[in-house]
């Protein structure tokens, strides 16, 4: 699954460390990058490549949030559900974000468009409740009808 | 040695001992769950909290010392766990205050929260120490209401052979770190944190590992559980008695739990000489055939065609009636032929009969097994001396492992030999034709061209010369014929012996090195060795050649382990079931006929006690100069009594069938491949009329010498243990090996591996001792017994017969833990890890042919072809296939041999 050239950077990874399978946790996300996520298939390719058995590499892959281990929509929105959007009025936000899009936090909508994620701080508590969208777009002074607007465009996207 | 104080009780314990430890040797339990003494510590589950304190140093650097002149002790802060802080000098540990039971209560309380407290229905009551700390540490009460608990899933299948209950596992990861560090399957793991944390595993298939059982042993709590034992009993209703495996050679120690009349479970019995407390899924879960419907329940005698119930009466007088007949005859006429799953009293007793009333040596034990005569003397010269310790091998201990894989065929010796080199710096050669699981955990691995072993090993030999790491000292007063022996071996240079074992040249001098220098060595050699025995006597002489050069016999940790396939191998060896040995293993004059000859019709009468010649008898075939050698089925004499736990493909042919007992009905003593002799009680009833197998070679005995001038007494036997005292006052290998000091209860201390030492070499440092355990008895080789005794060094010119022709390939026989054997295959549960049967190649022979990891093809050789599915990879070399044995259609395949692969 995963091309040659993620490949042949992972084994360049390995180089890197004394004990090759301390180069699991970069060669992790560099096959996100490429994949997207990270299926069955890929964690067998890391685990031969590293040489750590399958369950080990799920045990890492699983242990940090930011790898993903099921299929993400098209779109992952993550949702500041730290103190200063808290104030703000995020928590009630986050929970009408969810009916917007029919599914909870944690989870991917029926359509596999859109995934939507907790997320801690994401560094604009001046412009509290914010939203990093696809890990570019960073949405500030969130309102309801801001969420609208962007659930509609994501969707027609 | 740092003194360390706990609850006002000192002790002095060696350099890098863990508090938990230490409290122990005083008496005092700390609690813990995490903490396990055969792992690394974690501390990860908190029980075993404590204060802890160190005397406090001035500016000076001197203790401070208050009015009464005792140190100030400088407490820490916060309580420390015990399990992972090790001892100082002057260390002062308080494990009584309230402080530390605040913090118990605590842990248990916090444990408990999602815990689902259903002991009632959970197999682990009784004997969990979940159960066990909460009544002694625990809150009695919980202030989180049950409303608020957790729920997860309850019955989640961990492979065919473990239950997981996810709501009752506490995190502990003693089975993730038990798989990781102690079996190397690293295929448990944790997935994801905190509350949603779960074990879980991905291999395929799942739980692939043979050590799996272990795991439920090792839990804590009633997470991992046994799904053959699976809510069939109480653990407190189940009668265990002590007992030896009855599989492999190992003869590891268990308990069997006993419960209206049938196995409830097998656990390991503590023995940290032997199995320590682990055991391998075969013996935990193989025993279902000890209660197996399809048990013989009473004699049969054939009558017009058809085998017909009798009374034991009947069968044994037609029994002794026709072997009388025959006898009177001729004596030669008769032939016995006994499995090595029979315990010593019984293989004694048959060999009685035979010699003392019969008056035939047609004895053999080797159905099945290769036809060479593999190790009788060399064992017997220069067997492993008494105490030695294959899991507690130390850094300056050498350990060759020739020809073997201990994986599948000795599965805890396998797990032992990796603690020595991984936990206390053993230095592992390990050498085959092939790569094994074992090779992963040598110093030195070598690959030799399969019958290059005996120029491999001529090899190492000359390199030691070459380099004088001869030991000339031992050669002087213990060794003859050193002189001529080197000059016959100066035309071997280490480059002709690298050319002709396929082995680099510096391969051979490392690890020669190694094997010399070691101030202990031994040598285990394994089936592929001994087959490689059979067609070139090279082997045996090269492999006493480097032990006596080296003067490595005779003292603990040194001279030979010969790793045999059954767990009484070795009991038939020194009972002498070889045509040309006779008891003890004394060479004998007058050779009896082997296995192959009395099942190809050379004698009239045929005695099968335990073994199954007429299912096997395809596997006599042995390989020689390259060329296999075969025989045609099973020859039916003209009278055939067979003896067995089941209606076997022999018995099916048997004129009178007589039902024996299992192992789990009767006592006796098994001999371990390391030739440790230990015994084994009776846990069940016996099924039906069954009866032992030397009752019944007794009775026939006795018939035989009524009216003879042959003294009856000697054939009349209470119980097998007075047969077992007899022994003990005959033999010369047994002598004093009466069943008081076979039960003799000694002290073995349990080694751990010292952190921190200052040499930065492994150190063994004692866990405290195990105490009322006998670990069995081990009889002297010549060279530890004769302190005088003299070897003579044989020359035999090494071979290397296997060459390669192009398009052919060397078939490399191996054996599976699991397969069809008389005792697996009645055994459901572990059927699923049976493996189909498949072929091994090297990648790059398998892209010659066009074939894929998977790929279906056949397999071709002398008249045979068999088709089975394809494993690519590494392990074997180019040029050699793998298969293994005794799988659906692979019984009788002929190591050596040259076969075709041609793609399907």
């Amino acid at each position: 699954m995963l091309s040659d050239n993620a490949k042949s950077e992972i084994q360049k990874l390995l180089t890197k460390y004394p004990n090759p399978r301390s180069a699991v946790m970069p060669a992790l996300h560099l096959a996100q990058r490429e994949v997207g996520w990270l299926p069955d298939e890929v964690i067998q390719e890391i685990a031969d490549l590293v040489g750590m058995s399958k369950t080990e590499v799920n045990s890492v892959a699983t242990f940090y949030t930011m790898y993903a281990r099921a299929r993400p929509g098209a779109h992952t929105l993550l949702f500041c559900a730290d103190l200063p959007c808290a104030l703000r009025g995020a928590e009630d936000l986050l929970a009408r974000l969810e009916r917007k899009l029919g599914c909870r936090a944690g989870e991917t909508t029926a359509d596999g468009k859109i995934t939507l994620h907790k997320a801690e701080c994401l560094g604009g508590c001046n412009h509290a409740p914010v939203m990093l969208i696809d890990g570019v777009e960073h949405v500030q002074d969130l309102t309801d009808e801001k969420l609208d607007e962007i659930v509609k465009r994501l969707r027609e996207s | 040695m740092p003194q360390v104080t706990i609850d006002n009780k000192s002790v002095d314990v060696p350099h890098g001992t863990l508090i938990v430890e230490a409290a122990k040797q005083v008496g005092i339990e700390i609690p813990v769950f995490c903490y396990h003494p055969k792992l690394q510590p974690v501390g990860m589950c908190r029980m075993c909290l404590v204060e802890v304190g160190t005397p406090k140093r001035g500016k000076d650097g001197q203790i401070e010392r208050d009015a009464n002149g005792a140190p100030v002790i400088a407490w820490m802060p916060k309580l420390q766990t015990a399990c992972t802080t090790v001892v100082s000098d002057g260390m002062m540990v308080r494990t009584d205050t309230a402080q530390v039971a605040d913090a118990r209560r605590a842990i248990i309380e916090f444990l408990l929260t999602s815990h689902p407290l259903d002991c009632p229905i959970c197999d682990k009551g009784g004997e969990c120490p979940l159960q066990n700390l909460t009544m002694a540490y625990g809150p009695g009460q919980s202030r989180f209401p049950v409303e608020s608990k957790f729920h997860n899933e309850k019955r989640v299948p961990l492979g065919d052979l473990i239950m997981l209950d996810r709501e009752r596992c506490i995190q502990c990861a003693r089975c993730v770190r038990f798989q990781t560090e102690i079996a190397d399957d690293p295929v448990l793991g944790f997935a994801a944190r905190g509350r949603g944390l779960e074990i879980v595993t991905l291999s395929d298939p799942p739980f692939d590992s043979k050590f799996s059982g272990n795991t439920i042993d090792t839990c804590p709590v009633g997470a991992l559980t046994s799904r053959d034992f699976r809510l069939s009993a109480r653990v407190w209703e189940v009668r265990d008695y002590p007992s030896v495996c009855a599989h492999c050679s190992v003869g590891c120690n268990l308990w069997i739990g006993e419960r209206d009349r049938t196995i409830k479970r097998i656990v390991p019995r503590e023995n940290e000489a032997v199995n320590e407390i682990w055991l391998c899924d075969k013996g935990r879960f193989v025993h279902h055939f000890a209660t197996s419907s399809e048990r013989l329940t009473q004699p049969l005698i054939r009558r017009n065609g058809d085998l017909q119930p009798a009374t034991w009466n009947q069968a044994l007088d037609l029994v002794a009636t026709r072997l009388k007949e025959i006898q009177q005859h001729d004596p030669n006429a008769v032939g016995g032929l006994a499995g090595d799953r029979a315990s010593n009293e019984d293989l004694y007793l048959f060999q009685k009969l035979f010699r003392r009333v019969i008056g035939s040596n047609n004895l053999d034990h080797r159905v099945g097994w290769s036809a060479a005569n593999v190790g009788a003397d060399l064992i017997r010269l220069y067997g492993a001396g008494i105490g030695t310790n294959l899991g507690a091998l130390a850094h300056d201990t050498t350990a060759l492992v020739l020809g073997a894989d201990p994986e599948e065929e000795q599965p805890v010796i396998r797990l032992r030999l990796a603690r020595s080199a991984r936990v206390f710096g053993a230095t592992l050669i390990v050498a085959n034709g092939r790569l094994t699981k074992l090779a992963k955990y040598a110093k030195q691995s070598v690959v030799y061209r399969y019958g290059g072993e005996s120029a491999f090993l001529l090899g190492m030999v000359r390199a030691i010369i070459d380099e004088n790491l001869e030991n000339i000292e031992f050669i002087r007063a213990r060794v003859a014929n050193f002189d001529a022996f080197k000059t016959a071996l100066a035309p071997y240079t280490v480059e002709r012996c690298a050319e002709l074992s396929g082995v680099n040249a510096d391969a051979l001098r490392n690890a020669a090195r190694a094997f010399a220098k070691s101030p202990d060595a031994l040598i285990l050699y394994g089936r592929e060795a001994m087959f490689a025995q059979q067609n070139d006597p090279a082997v045996a002489s090269g492999i006493a050649t480097l032990l006596l050069i080296t003067g490595h016999v005779g003292r603990a940790n040194n001279g030979l382990v010969a790793l045999y396939p059954h767990n009484n191998s070795t009991g038939a060896f020194d009972f002498g079931f070889l045509p040309d040995h006779g008891l003890g293993r004394a060479q004998v004059e007058s050779k009896g006929l082997s296995a192959r000859e009395m099942t190809c019709g050379k004698v009239r009468a045929l005695y099968v006690m335990a073994c199954d010649p007429a299912l096997t008898s395809d596997s006599l075939v042995g390989t020689q100069q390259g060329e296999s050698v075969r025989q045609d089925g099973f020859v039916k004499p003209e009278f055939l009594v067979v003896q067995d736990l089941f209606l076997t493909e022999t018995a099916k042919l048997a004129d009178v069938v007589l039902p024996a007992q299992s192992f789990a009905e009767r006592e006796g003593t098994f001999t371990n491949t390391e030739r440790r002799v230990q015994l084994f009680r009776a846990a069940l009833k016996p099924v039906g009329e069954a009866k032992p197998d030397w009752w019944i070679v007794a009775e026939i005995g006795k018939r035989l010498v009524s009216g003879s001038n042959l003294k009856l007494e000697t054939w009349d036997y209470a119980h097998a243990l007075e047969i077992t005292e007899e022994i003990a006052a005959s033999v010369p290998l047994y002598k004093g090996m009466t069943c008081a000091a076979l039960a003799e209860n000694v002290k073995l201390p349990r080694p751990r591996s010292g952190q921190g030492n200052p040499s930065g070499e492994p150190a063994q440092i004692a866990m405290g001792e195990l105490e009322n355990i006998s670990s069995g008895k081990m009889w002297a080789s010549v060279a530890e017994s004769d302190a005088s005794a003299k070897f003579e060094l044989v020359w035999k010119e090494p071979s290397s017969q296997y060459s390669v022709v192009s398009n052919q390939y060397v078939l490399a026989v191996a054996r599976s833990l699991y397969d069809g054997g008389t005792l697996a295959s009645r055994t459901k549960i572990v059927q699923p890890r049976v493996p189909a049967p498949y072929v091994e190649i090297n990648s790059q022979d398998a892209e010659e042919i066009g074939i894929a990891n998977g790929a279906r093809v056949r397999v071709s050789f002398d008249a045979r072809v068999i088709q089975v599915s394809a494993r690519v990879n590494g392990h074997v070399p180019p040029g050699v296939v793998l298969m293994a044995n005794n799988l659906d259609g692979t019984a009788a395949l002929p190591m050596g041999a040259r076969v075709k692969i041609e793609k399907v």
